[in-house]
């Protein structure tokens, strides 16, 4: 489960749940498995954490300022100045990469 | 043949109307450790060093290789451990977006075992990454007819094996490596197999415009030694180049006079 409690790609429910309301523990809405959108990141089936590219690099703690970080989404490259803006809605195939040693 | 035979002041080897600080270039990967990479970057003199684009780790952050690095060299990504023209593509985009780079080294495996290059792929990833714009440096077999291909569909340099990758095999086959430097339109870098400072200097000589190598200096007992050496055999085997050897003779040829020999 990659959504953290607190996190800015937290899943609420648009109703309050009278059964957590108050206890002061985040609300994790878990819908049926059908309607909750899912991503392939990296090869492995994740939830979708957030509609856009920078929700889902935060919910994974990567910085998105970090250099060196690019992502593809469907085989073809995000470039940077574009992760601020919607894009995912589920069933992309998404890769986050960065430059590792080499030969 | 180079085109600068004639003079040493200004030797530089320029790929792609770019002029480089360096005819070594040093991958960064399999070193003891970060700060023994760094030491052996640093004695090798490269301008321009090697890596990897690879899936970030989701399990938590590892140390950044441009952080470590910290901008003193220019990073040259690879599509190392492709297979598919498609995968080569799209980790030679990744690679231009992450370091805001449009050179490539070109890799299309074939073969697990030997890591030979796959020509049909390389060819068509070439060409595809070259009408993306990009600067293309395709590590490719020893062949004269591949190397001819790549430099006509644009690639920038061609590099073709002297042996397996991290073999230490050195040049398997001079003479051919020889001719794909005389043929040539573009320059010819040595890349893989490389196992010790004899193999890049001989590189040199056969006419290569620079040598490309890892392993021989991150898995040499002292890789900053070993970097330092690489150096000066790339330096002096491209002296020697541009003094041309004398021809082989089957025969002994004296070289101290002949005449006033005692007890002639």
């Amino acid at each position: 489960m990659l959504v953290r409690a607190g996190g800015p790609a937290e899943i609420t429910p648009t109703e309050p749940d009278t059964g957590n309301a108050g206890e002061g523990r985040p609300i994790i809405a878990t819908p049926p498995p059908s309607y909750r959108p899912r991503i392939t990141l990296n090869g492995e089936d994740h939830p979708l954490a957030g509609a856009r590219v920078v929700d889902v690099l935060q919910a994974l703690g990567i910085d998105p300022a970090r250099r060196g970080v690019a992502v593809a989404i469907n085989g073809t490259v995000a470039p940077r100045a574009t992760w601020v803006d919607a894009l995912l809605s589920g069933g992309e195939t998404v890769e986050i990469i960065r430059p590792l040693q080499g030969g | 043949m180079p085109q600068d035979m004639t003079t040493t002041d200004d030797d530089a080897l320029t790929i792609a109307g770019e002029r480089l600080g360096s005819r070594l270039f040093i991958g960064t990967a399999g070193y003891p450790n970060q700060q023994i990479m760094l030491e052996a970057l640093a004695a090798s003199g490269a301008e321009i060093v090697t890596a990897a684009i690879r899936r970030i780790d989701l399990t938590g952050s590892s140390e950044s290789l441009l952080d470590l690095l910290g901008g003193r060299y220019r990073v040259l990504p690879n599509t190392a451990g492709c297979a598919t023209v498609q995968d080569a593509v799209l980790t030679a985009q990744l690679g231009r977006e992450a370091l805001g780079t449009g050179w490539i080294k070109l890799e299309l495996i074939g073969d697990r075992e030997t890591l030979y290059p796959d020509v049909e792929q390389l060819l068509q990833a070439a060409a595809a990454l070259v009408a993306d714009g990009f600067t293309v440096l395709p590590y490719c077999n020893d062949d004269p007819v591949t190397c001819r291909k790549l430099a006509d569909l644009g690639c920038a340099a061609v590099m073709p094996l002297g042996s397996f990758i991290g073999s230490g095999g050195g040049i398997r086959n001079p003479a051919i490596i020889e001719l794909i430097c005389a043929r040539s339109p573009v320059p010819v870098i040595l890349d893989a197999g490389i196992g010790t400072a004899s193999d890049a200097a001989l590189a040199m000589e056969l006419g290569c415009a620079g040598v490309l190598l890892n392993s021989a200096v991150a898995k040499a007992h002292a890789p900053a030694r070993m970097a330092a050496a690489m150096r000066q055999a790339v330096a002096a085997g491209r002296a020697a180049r541009l003094a041309g050897r004398i021809a082989k003779r089957d025969h002994g040829e004296p070289s101290s006079p002949q005449l006033g020999l005692i007890g002639a």
